[in-house]
């Protein structure tokens, strides 16, 4: 009964965090130089918000990549790890329609994105509103012929975009 | 069980006063797979390793020229086979020529190795490992690596020793064509003079 007790004490103080990220799966990259785009429509960044609120953009990965750990042995093993990287490129837009302005940005790198100063001022100060994100999320891969390589595999990165009261 | 329900009651209520309590942050894992792709030059491809020098040990012999080619693009680890044939369809990329002439019609077959190395990430490497040289007899061959190249290119290089005495155990079973003054000389103990040739069949497979 006890561990009962804890699993759902778990799962109801842990909902609301599992809640708020979500995945974005790109398209594959069979080819090199194809472009790959993920895209979310209406993601959910704030409820029941009020007030103006700074928007900041917040990398753990900004840019697609993958950690590549390779073994070689000869008389010992040596493992020497690389970080294999894609160039990654974000648009999208910020909206709460009849409420905000929506704020839209275009083929931003995650650079241009973290210096971005986004704010939103809502119509009605008074009224509680709700913040989405549209978000498109574009690779694109060398051509054989440019002499750069990505290597195959899974790439991944992760965002977080944060509201800020100020 | 008053307990139970009871601190059950605490949570839920904790839980949704979270949720109420404005969910202030998104965060996006972003995931995509680039594939395993591997593409080979353009082919067939012709390359003569040169002509024959008569040498002291009394054969003609040919160190043959270093071929050198941009062989692929591949962006994942890969093995390497090598196969090949010749005229006289002996399943091995031993140079061969069919004697002309009224009283021709054999095959003469010649002692043939290569040296072949395959460059990666700035790394040449023997593609018959600690050998060196391969025979021809040790065809077809398969030969992992491991690695990616992380800027996709596999570049090949191959000499050919063709009727060396000196690597000549290496294709055992193929003797060495003498020049010499011997008439016990059967038809396939010379090399008629000509143009000898093979084909060689380079496959790359992602691994």
């Amino acid at each position: 009964m006890k561990k009962r007790m804890k699993l759902l004490l778990f799962l109801v103080l842990l909902m609301p965090l599992i809640c708020c990220s979500q995945d974005i799966v790109l398209s594959n990259i069979n080819i090199p130089g194809k472009t790959s785009v993920g895209v979310i429509n209406g993601a959910v960044l704030g409820e029941n918000l009020l007030g103006p609120k700074r928007i900041i953009f917040v990398w753990e990965q900004g840019d697609l990549q993958k950690i590549q750990t390779e073994k070689k042995s000869s008389k010992f093993t040596v493992e020497t790890s690389h970080v294999e990287k894609i160039p990654t490129l974000y648009s999208g837009r910020i909206f709460s329609p009849g409420i905000i302005e929506p704020f839209v940005f275009k083929d931003k790198t995650q650079e241009e994105l973290s210096i971005l100063e986004v704010k939103v001022f809502p119509i009605r100060l008074e009224e509680p509103y709700t913040l989405f994100i549209d978000l498109i999320v574009q690779v694109s891969s060398e051509p054989v012929k440019s002499n750069k390589s990505i290597d195959a595999g899974d790439y991944t990165a992760k965002i977080s975009i944060k509201l800020i009261e100020f | 069980m008053k307990k139970f329900f009871g601190i059950l009651a605490i949570a839920i209520a904790i839980g949704f006063a979270q949720s109420a309590s404005a969910q202030k942050s998104a965060t996006f894992n972003l995931k995509m797979t680039v594939d395993k792709y591997i593409e080979a030059m353009a082919s067939p491809v012709d390359f003569n390793f040169g002509t024959t020098q008569h040498t002291i040990l009394k054969a003609e012999e040919l160190c043959g020229n270093i071929g050198s080619w941009n062989l692929a693009y591949a962006n994942c680890p890969f093995s390497v086979t090598i196969s090949g044939n010749n005229g006289a369809n002996q399943g091995v990329p031993r140079f061969a020529r069919q004697e002309t002439g009224a009283h021709g019609g054999d095959w003469d077959i010649l002692n043939t190795v290569y040296d072949i190395n395959f460059t990666t990430n700035g790394v040449t490497s023997s593609f018959a490992g600690f050998l060196g040289y391969l025979g021809a007899r040790d065809f077809p061959r398969t030969k992992n690596y491991g690695e990616a190249p992380h800027n996709g290119q596999i570049r090949m290089d191959m000499k050919a020793f063709v009727n060396t005495v000196a690597n000549c155990l290496l294709d055992h079973g193929i003797s060495i064509k003498g020049t010499l003054i011997d008439p016990n000389f059967k038809n396939s103990d010379s090399a008629d003079a000509g143009e000898y040739t093979c084909s060689m069949v380079v496959t790359l497979a992602a691994l």
